[in-house]
């Protein structure tokens, strides 16, 4: 497992390294365009105050930025009981030295993301709308995904990622308004110009225009492979790959669209939130790969472990392998999973959604009132009457 | 939660868990996806897409207007359902029309859905 750890930060090595030059060249050809000829050093002095900044803020603040963008609420082990067993299951099944902090957003539609600097100070966000939908196994391989996910410091490696692919985005569109305007260069073109500048002219719109498109093909390419990784680790932490299928099935299926998200967050969730239902062109170049896919790979594991894993891998898809080669050494073949699913009780979902509700009715400042019929009302903080008529016996509630 | 016909704040009546937003202005009731999942599993709610002249709302969710549908005896009833899937919408006389006589077929609406609004909406002089 340490190969693939360490395999992982020579990526984000590599990722970070080749962003950066583009974001250097990026920096040059603007320098070269708005500063006149010699310009280029400043232009890439520009660009890396631009992404340092932007590193600093995410270091400090990317989880609690990502956190409150997305409306994540802390929760304790009495909100949730079984939400914090099955999290602190997956730290030990994941080997974390601390578990991560626990957050639900109220959102029906069904997600979860992982998020933080280091595995030490993690944070796992899941939806009331997943809570409500998934039964404990399901629930169980989305968190242990998400685990894998800090485990295998993908959330750090996301995180710079989208740094450094928002800085060049946002470099680039500043440069191509710049250009739009008429800024820089209209001084020089009126002195005859400097023949120097006409190449780096068309270099800078060319890189402008494709530069931001290239950020996101790396940022891509990464977040797709770490999502089959994560799947794999978290059929081995659960020995149960059914539970995820279930449940990224589960979460395809669902209606209803995530409100939080935006294309800056989504590689961040499990599955990703801005695709919509038979959306077929968001499987080519998503985050995230196609559903049906990971679901057929789960399911034709056989085992548990990450042999199994990749031998699925490479059958369903038809690709070479994904799990790196010590992972499979050391792992070995896990023994199929001998969970009798059927035989666990069923969990009371209607008692697990009013256990949702009730936390949000509390942080939401609802009132509850107690109908003498077997109602009970809750009262908006806005709600705009003195009174509320119970439907069932016509009783009106005082409000006042 | 807004209602869609008001857009004034809906309240919460919660009975044999399962929650239903009422509006307190105009007495229309949103049965959510969530709260009809917990009381139908997986059945779906089965009707024909119509057009009236009712007016045209809007999910209070998703925001996508809402499709006009015709379920209840004879498919005379006519509700509003979210076209993602996200709940559907009665207006107050349609509640009242639906559990008027439970012995009608039910013509789209799941029995569940029906026993379960009337026993929040007994109909007026019923049991």
């Amino acid at each position: 497992m340490w190969e693939q750890i360490a395999a992982n930060r020579r990526k984000s090595f590599l990722l970070v390294m080749s962003a950066a030059l583009l974001l250097g060249l990026l920096g040059w050809a603007g320098g070269e365009y708005f500063l006149g000829k010699g310009g280029g050093a400043g232009g890439v002095l520009v660009a890396l105050v631009v992404w340092l900044v932007m590193t600093l803020a995410a270091w400090f603040q990317g989880d609690g930025i990502m956190l409150s963008v997305a409306g994540a609420h802390r929760v304790q082990k009495d909100d949730f009981p079984q939400l914090f067993n099955i999290v602190e299951e997956m730290t030990l099944a994941a080997g974390l030295g601390r578990m991560p902090a626990v957050y639900v957003i109220d959102d029906p539609a069904p997600n979860a993301f992982a998020t933080g600097r280091k595995p030490e100070n993690a944070a796992v966000a899941v939806t009331s709308g997943l809570l409500r939908t998934l039964d404990r196994d399901e629930l169980q391989g989305v968190v242990a995904h998400e685990m894998a996910h800090v485990r295998n410091r993908d959330i750090q490696l996301m995180l710079f990622a989208g740094v450094l692919a928002g800085a060049i985005v946002i470099l680039a569109e500043t440069g191509l308004r710049g250009m739009w305007m008429g800024g820089g260069r209209s001084r020089s073109r009126r002195e005859g110009g400097a023949d120097g500048n006409g190449l780096a002219a068309l270099l800078a719109i060319v890189l402008m225009i494709l530069a931001p498109i290239l950020a996101q093909l790396i940022y891509f390419a990464v977040s797709r492979r770490r999502e089959y990784l994560a799947d794999a680790s978290a059929a081995s932490f659960t020995r149960y790959p059914e539970g995820l299928a279930s449940a990224l099935e589960k979460i395809s299926l669902a209606p209803q669209r995530l409100g939080g998200a935006t294309s800056a967050t989504a590689p961040m969730y499990i599955i990703n939130p801005l695709k919509r239902a038979g959306q077929a062109a968001a499987n080519a170049t998503g985050t995230h790969p196609p559903i049906d896919e990971r679901v057929r790979i789960l399911r034709a594991m056989g085992g548990a472990g990450f042999v199994d894993y990749d031998r699925s891998y490479r059958e369903v898809t038809g690709r070479g392998g994904v799990v790196p080669k010590s992972a499979l050494a050391g792992d070995g073949a896990q023994a199929p999973a001998a969970r009798p699913a059927p035989d666990r009780p069923a969990p009371s979902t209607r008692e697990n959604a009013r256990q949702v509700d009730d936390f949000f009715y509390r942080k939401g400042g609802y009132r509850t009132v107690a109908c003498a019929c077997g109602t009970t009302l809750r009262i908006p903080p806005d709600f705009a009457t003195p009174s509320a008529k119970c439907p069932r016996c016509g009783t009106m509630h005082d409000l006042r | 939660m807004k209602c869609p016909a008001c857009r004034v704040s809906m309240y919460v009546v919660e009975y044999r868990r399962i929650e239903l937003d009422l509006c307190a202005a105009c007495d229309g009731v949103w049965f959510d996806r969530g709260e009809l999942d917990l009381l139908l599993g997986d059945e779906p709610v089965l009707a024909q897409v119509a057009t009236a002249d009712e007016p045209t709302r809007a999910c209070p969710l998703c925001d996508r207007p809402l499709d006009k549908v015709n379920i209840g005896p004879g498919g005379r009833v006519l509700v509003d359902r979210c076209p993602q899937g996200c709940g559907l919408w009665f207006d107050r006389h349609e509640v009242a029309e639906l559990v008027a006589d439970l012995d009608d077929a039910a013509g789209g609406l799941p029995p569940a859905v029906r026993e379960f609004l009337a026993e929040v909406f007994p109909a007026k002089g019923g049991k």
